[in-house]
């Protein structure tokens, strides 16, 4: 099990991560999102042993991860940006990786390699973008890791070669039991694969829960009231957004219930009518919450 | 502990190349002595016996092994800035810390590859020279023994000077690569800290050299110069010193030089005690060294106050040197409070660029 727990990082004088706890159960595929700069890489970073937390702790298997080579071996790392050694070729890079995890497999690249079809004699910095994300992801699931962080994984890369990491993903949590973290901008993509979601803003987790309790408790609701409006209908607590076309008013709630329902009711809705949103919305529509 | 051995592969990459550098340069020197002692020989069987006393003596063996200070200097710059390349990079240096070693680790086989870069050279080198100085010998215990200088020229080209020399500047090296090596550590920039390297380095000297120019003693002077003598001019490669007699043959002086080493076991201490002290401070930064501070040109703030003072200190002397030298002679003398007030300005200047140079990346504004 992985807990991240009272998790604080600061950059100079800016804090980007701002007290953050997190757990993750072995075997689940968790997500993190958060615009651009909400601190996802950092959470990521820290988790992978790369930055050293100034508050809180990150504990994998109970054994904290800065520093810690036993943990961190059973770690496996894909950053957003190429991150290898630009002059080495495939071949040097599978051969520094068998070095490095003693778990490491041959077999299993030359497997995942069949699919993506890397030339083993290609240097590093000749691969594109795509391809470069494709030999970080293939050399870390050779190492059979216990614990998979993936920062951006799907970006360059085209849409089979998407589906295609997906799929070895989800089979790799079927055969091995594996965590995985994966942050990404692709939440189409996360609502499919991933068992929990936290949403990172400025810092601070606002979101944690499964992707069904998120979606569920984020609706969007065609309402139709009778006579009357109510007048602080937008200033709600529980309202993110309301728009109208005509009669029919949109309300975007982020904490829907049968209660809710009733209160509506209370005040004059004679329709309610759900409309199901998927995980690019809810994050969209709690954005309005945040900014 | 058996994956040291993937860190251990990716540092000697680096080190490999630096080494066949060192190994062209030191043969390179090698193949130098050898045709001045050829040279010397030849001289011998043209001119004879006063020939081979006044020309054939042990400069052949012991100068020249400080003339290679400056070569290899530059190969220890170049060494480090291709150890560090792959660090200093944003990417690269997440991808080396998300990899199971400490920092400990990485930074030890780092060291210990560059120190092996020189050192595998310059075991070469001191065989060779051995080895010629055993050649030469043969034939110059002969030609000494029918001089009245046998003693003296026998001793002067003891191998226990060569050895000692050699073992001296291998200190030297030592104690410089470990230097320009910790300060990649405490500097960020790979080529910033190289270039702040070469100034701290050669700081000492000029202080000095100004501090002699502008008389500015305050009752110092006698153990500024014991500092001098004792420690920076050896350091600065000075290692040697040439002495000479004269001898008459025929009613004609001849003067035999020859170079000799003065505290030998003094400057053997001291720059043990440097290396040592290298090593240590490298242990200490390496572990408390943090990817997230690479935006930081110097992350550590009581290397920003060193780095602040020293500049601060020379830009004042730089100053008062340039108004001595270039305003001094138009204003036909000395005018002590205007050399105080240049003092003052130039420290001035040093102090805000310092300032703003050691503080590069402290208010950092990035979150993602």
């Amino acid at each position: 099990m992985i807990e991240i727990s009272h998790m604080s990082k600061s950059f100079g004088e800016l804090r980007a991560i701002d007290d953050v706890s997190i757990q993750i159960q072995k075997g689940s595929i968790y997500g993190v999102i958060g615009e651009n700069g909400a601190g996802k890489s950092t959470i990521l970073q820290c988790l992978a042993g790369i930055y050293e937390c100034d508050g809180g702790r990150v504990l994998i298997e109970g054994e904290p991860v800065y520093e810690n080579n036993a943990i961190k071996s059973q770690i496996g790392y894909v950053a957003d940006r190429n991150q290898f050694f630009k002059g080495y070729t495939v071949r040097e890079m599978v051969d520094f990786f068998t070095l490095v995890y003693p778990t490491f497999s041959e077999e299993k690249f030359n497997k995942y390699n069949a699919t993506f079809g890397l030339n083993m004699k290609s240097k590093v910095k000749n691969l594109s973008k795509g391809m470069q994300m494709r030999l970080a992801i293939m050399l870390n699931m050779a190492i059979s890791p216990k614990v998979l962080i993936l920062d951006e994984p799907t970006s360059g890369l085209d849409v089979i070669a998407k589906r295609q990491v997906i799929d070895f993903i989800i089979d790799e949590v079927g055969e091995t039991g594996m965590t995985v973290v994966i942050s990404s901008h692709h939440l189409t993509e996360l609502e499919k694969i991933c068992d929990e979601v936290t949403i990172i803003h400025e810092g601070r987790a606002i979101y944690q829960m499964s992707v069904d309790e998120l979606k569920a408790s984020v609706k969007k609701l065609q309402v139709v009231f009778g006579n009357t409006l109510p007048e602080d209908l937008g200033s709600w607590d529980e309202i993110l957004k309301v728009d109208h076309i005509g009669s029919v008013y949109y309300i975007v709630t982020n904490k829907y219930s049968s209660k809710f329902e009733e209160k509506l009711k209370e005040h004059g809705a004679s329709l309610i009518e759900p409309i199901g949103l998927d995980l690019e919305e809810v994050f969209i529509y709690t954005s309005k919450l945040r900014g | 502990m058996k994956n040291i051995r993937a860190l251990i592969k990716v540092e000697l990459k680096s080190a490999a190349l630096m080494s066949l550098y060192f190994l062209v340069i030191n043969i390179g020197y090698l193949m130098l002595t050898g045709i001045t002692i050829s040279s010397n020989f030849k001289q011998y069987l043209r001119y004879g016996v006063r020939s081979a006393v006044t020309d054939f003596n042990n400069t052949a063996f012991l100068s020249f092994v400080p003339g290679l200070s400056l070569f290899i200097f530059l190969g220890f710059i170049l060494l480090v800035y291709f150890q560090f390349k792959n660090d200093k990079s944003l990417e690269v240096g997440r991808f080396l810390k998300s990899l199971p070693y400490t920092n400990v680790q990485r930074c030890l086989v780092k060291m210990s590859a560059g120190i092996l870069s020189y050192t595998i050279p310059f075991i070469i080198l001191s065989l060779g020279v051995i080895m010629l100085r055993a050649y030469a010998m043969t034939e110059l215990k002969t030609i000494y023994s029918i001089t009245p200088y046998e003693g003296i020229l026998l001793t002067i080209n003891s191998i226990q000077n060569l050895l000692s020399l050699l073992v001296l500047n291998y200190l030297t090296y030592t104690s410089l690569y470990l230097f320009v090596f910790m300060m990649q550590y405490l500097v960020n920039h790979n080529i910033g800290s190289l270039i702040i390297s070469i100034l701290t380095l050669l700081a000492p000297a000029f202080i000095i050299t100004s501090i002699h120019y502008l008389e500015i003693y305050y009752g110092l002077r006698y153990y500024l110069e014991r500092i001098e003598e004792k420690i920076l001019l050896p350091f600065y490669g000075m290692i040697t010193r040439y002495g000479g007699f004269t001898y008459t043959v025929d009613q004609s002086q001849y003067y035999i030089d020859y170079v000799y080493i003065e505290d030998i076991g003094f400057k053997l201490f001291i720059t043990l005690i440097i290396s040592i002290i290298g090593v240590y401070l490298i242990y200490q930064t390496g572990k408390r060294t943090k990817i997230e501070n690479a935006d930081r040109l110097m992350p550590d703030a009581i290397t920003r106050i060193i780095f602040i003072t020293g500049v601060t200190l020379c830009a004042a002397l730089l100053l008062a040197d340039t108004y001595k030298i270039f305003l001094v002679p138009l204003i036909g003398q000395n005018i002590v409070v205007l050399t105080s007030a240049i003092t003052l300005i130039g420290g001035t200047i040093g102090f805000i660029i310092a300032r703003k140079i050691a503080h590069i990346g402290i208010i950092n504004k990035r979150r993602d």
